[in-house]
């Protein structure tokens, strides 16, 4: 190996490590001061995580970065480590305050405002050498995302790794899903060939076993949260959706999964014994602004809002796990992913707005949030439709609220809190 | 010259002509189609009129209709071509055919399949990145697909043969286009970048047979001209987003470029895509086969095949610089430019990256830019 690349990886090592310093630290923290047992498993889940990748670096084992959502038990049955620039890279940025380091290297790269800033982290992320060198880079393209589609062309030359573009279709149709297989077995075999490993195929009998686990686990925590009264937190969806991206079968995922239904089921039981009612029953139709749950908690004691549905991170499509058809059921799960079902085709049967509008009449919700990514080009074109839609079909109001999901910084928070609070009073009004 | 004021009617009112007043006249059907993906010769071959869905040629259009509807992190050129549908201006279209190429043009049929609902057949062709013969596989069945849905709609049976005719109009239309193309690398052109760009406009908005026609005529009507008074301006190219506004290229014509070549899917990409296979064995798979290996779009992977064959262009053409057309949201393109940029500066052509919105004209901050690029590239 040149020096220039071993220095590179030191380099790139040494600064992932820090974020695994710093949840180290939340985790104690987090151990010394109690709050729910989902909570708890959620960091520890997390750093176990990081500390994997972080293992994995230092013994000098192969490492795959991939930079989207996908069903990856494909690199589990291969017994490689990996490490998801969506969720985990998120982490880091969040853990080491990176967001205007991350957001200024991408605009030095060639990257405008306009471009979607997760992507936009994703690459500054990369570019700033935050991430782990990893062995093979592998790129995807969620549902034809543009931002994401381009971002692995763009790491790649930056740092002349192995890359693996794994392509997909936009629609889950018969022959989507077996272009998909395709393309999966493909990836496949480039890994083995790259790296000399080879999949061990009976592996997958085990691996099913825990992503239907945590399959069930998942429709457990959907219906939980849909029930009376509501049980569910903001946070929990939320936290549930990044963990899971990170955890495809694996142990760790269920391990928070069945905390997370425990404390869900407690909460309930406790509410129902008290008698307690929330006030507002509010659906989440897309994604929950990850760094600011703060405001979510203040949702939730000032106005007594409490989510009822999670669109985005909880309403999973039909999947059938079958270990003798191990590829075509990861097909199958990637379209049956929540994000993918509600960031895809848009009208029609099974499209994002009939599986909105189920989840949101299923959930009894009395309004729903929609915060979207600004600078999210598959969410801002739909967002008058999905209002439009709800407000004639199921006579439900849904605040539409444009945010960079990426900035930490609390002076948006403040912006939004001011939107949802004078939401609130509109809904109060109206309920009189 | 003659025929090129017979591009320009085409164009003036457009969504409105009189080719397709008269093609509605007749009773015959129109289908618009978004974008270069969607095989226009099928539509064609139905007894169709393919109409490209576009914004205008004038230039910047004011959105106040489609702004309400999506916000603006869609981009300017699909806003463009809603605020037209919403006005009502696309209202003759009998059909909306429309490939996954980008995240706009998806969500474009989506939003107008719900609001403009006037439109009896919106079909989404699917798409995936890759150059492979997988993906020239599966987009045979979905232009099998396709061809169905239109046999279905408008009661009509699209057979090989009319599949073949529409495939000989086309490859006529192309083989045109690649001609005028090569009339640019003349040392002193004899047609400059903006009349292409009309006659390109016309091309997608009236019959292919009678544009073919047309365009024949004004090759004789080019001999010997100067389409420049100065002889030539500095040679650029131009690359990236679509580009529907004549006026734009006036402007940077008379600032001293002379447009030679461009890779625009609104340009060059149709006459630098070659033909469509001819032999009539398997009209779609040949259909399949070229749309796929065409002059890649942004959004194709791996994207290195699309560089490739910019420089390749570049270097024929002899170009001094590169003029990138972002519009802003974008994303294949922006996301793409950075490595294009590098590659072009590789081979000694330097790019201007240019923000902008479709139809925007060049003006204050705009034109001192280029001024600057063009002053930097002459050295002077």
């Amino acid at each position: 190996m040149k020096q220039d690349r071993k220095d590179e990886r030191k380099r790139r090592f040494d600064n992932f490590c820090k974020s695994v310093d710093v949840l180290e630290k939340v985790y104690e923290h987090r151990k010394k001061n109690p709050t729910t047992k989902s909570e708890e498993a959620y960091y520890k889940v997390m750093l176990d995580e990081f500390r994997h990748v972080r293992d994995t670096v230092d013994a000098g084992k192969p490492l795959i970065v991939v930079t989207g959502e996908f069903p990856w038990e494909v690199l589990n049955a291969l017994d490689v480590t990996w490490f998801g620039l969506v969720s985990g890279g998120g982490a880091v940025s969040k853990t080491l305050g990176l967001y205007e380091t991350t957001a200024n290297a991408a605009s030095e790269a060639g990257l405008k405002p306009e471009n979607c800033s997760v992507c936009r982290m994703m690459a500054g992320l990369y570019l700033t050498e935050y991430v782990p060198l990893p062995d093979v880079l592998i790129a995807n393209c969620i549902v034809q995302c543009d931002n994401i589609s381009s971002l692995g062309p763009l790491l790649q030359r930056s740092s002349q790794v192995p890359y693996y573009f794994l392509d997909a279709s936009y629609k889950a149709t018969k022959r989507g899903m077996q272009y998909l297989t395709g393309q999966t077995k493909k990836m496949m075999e480039f890994l083995e060939e790259q790296l000399g490993l080879k999949t061990d195929w009976d592996k997958y009998e085990e691996i099913f076993k825990i992503s239907a686990k945590q399959y069930e686990l998942s429709l457990r925590i959907r219906d939980l949260l849909k029930e009376r009264p509501a049980p569910g937190r903001y946070r929990y969806s939320t936290q549930y959706h990044w963990l899971q991206l990170e955890t495809s079968g694996k142990q760790g995922g269920v391990d928070y999964m069945q905390a997370l239904v425990d404390d869900l089921e407690q909460r309930l039981a406790e509410k129902r014994a008290k008698g307690e009612v929330e006030r507002f029953r509010v659906a989440d139709v897309m994604l929950f602004p990850p760094h600011h749950l703060k405001l979510a908690d203040w949702m939730e004691e000032h106005w007594g809002a409490y989510n009822v549905c999670g669109v985005a991170t909880l309403a999973w499509g039909k999947i059938d796990f079958d270990a003798r058809k191990p590829l075509e059921t990861i097909a199958q799960k990637f379209w049956a992913e929540p994000c993918v079902r509600t960031y895809g085709p848009f009208m029609g049967p099974g499209g994002a707005l009939e599986v909105i509008k189920n989840e949101v009449e299923e959930s009894q919700a009395d309004a729903g949030l929609n915060f979207y990514n600004r600078t999210c080009p598959i969410q801002s074109a739909t967002n008058r439709l999905l209002s439009d839609a709800m407000k004639k079909e199921l006579d439900i109001p849904l605040l539409v609220e444009g945010m960079d999901l990426m900035d930490l910084r609390p002076e948006q928070a403040n912006v939004v809190k001011t939107k949802l609070d004078d939401f609130f009073k509109v809904l109060a009004a109206s309920k009189k | 010259m003659e025929t090129l004021e017979k591009f320009r009617a085409v164009n003036r009112n457009f969504p409105d002509n009189s080719y397709i007043k008269d093609w509605k006249a007749a009773g015959k059907k129109v289908v618009g189609w978004l974008c270069i993906y969607v095989p226009e010769e099928v539509i064609a071959a139905g007894g169709m009129l393919p109409v490209r869905i576009t914004g205008t040629d004038a230039g910047e259009l004011s959105l106040d209709k489609a702004n309400v509807y999506v916000a603006e992190s869609t981009c300017s050129f699909i806003r463009n071509c809603l605020e037209l549908g919403l006005r009502g201006q696309y209202d003759y279209l009998d059909g909306l055919a429309v490939s996954v190429v980008c995240q706009g043009c998806t969500r474009l049929s989506e939003v107008w399949e719900y609001y403009i609902t006037n439109v009896p057949v919106i079909y989404t062709l699917d798409l995936p990145r890759n150059i492979t013969q997988e993906v020239v596989d599966f987009y045979r069945d979905e232009i099998l697909d396709f061809k169905g849905a239109l046999e279905k709609a408008f009661g009509v049976k699209i057979t090989d043969e009319k599949l073949l005719g529409a495939i000989k109009v086309s490859n006529e239309t192309r083989r045109l286009m690649k001609g005028l193309y090569e009339a640019r690398k003349a040392v002193e052109p004899e047609i400059s970048g903006a009349e292409v760009l009309e006659v390109l406009n016309a091309s997608n908005r009236m019959p292919k047979v009678e544009f073919n026609g047309l365009l024949g005529k004004l090759f004789q009507e080019m001999k010997g001209r100067k389409a420049y008074s100065s002889g030539s301006g500095t040679r650029v190219m131009l690359v990236g987003s679509p580009l529907n506004s004549v006026g734009f290229l006036k402007d940077l014509e008379n600032l001293g470029f002379s447009v030679v070549i461009d890779e625009l899917c609104t340009g060059g990409k149709y006459a630098f895509s070659g033909l469509v296979d001819e032999d009539g064995k398997d009209p779609v798979g040949a259909l399949s086969k070229h749309y796929i290996n065409q002059f890649p779009c942004p959004r194709e992977m791996p994207k290195e095949l699309r560089f490739k064959r910019i420089v390749e262009l570049a270097k024929e053409y002899q170009v001094k610089g590169a003029i990138a057309l972002t519009i802003r949201y974008c994303n294949n393109v922006v996301w793409s430019q950075p490595n294009l940029s590098a590659d072009l500066e590789k081979v000694g052509v330097p790019t201007f990256v240019l923000d902008m919105d479709y139809g925007e004209p060049i003006t204050g901050q705009i034109r001192t830019r280029l001024e600057a690029f063009l002053e930097s590239i002459e050295g002077i």
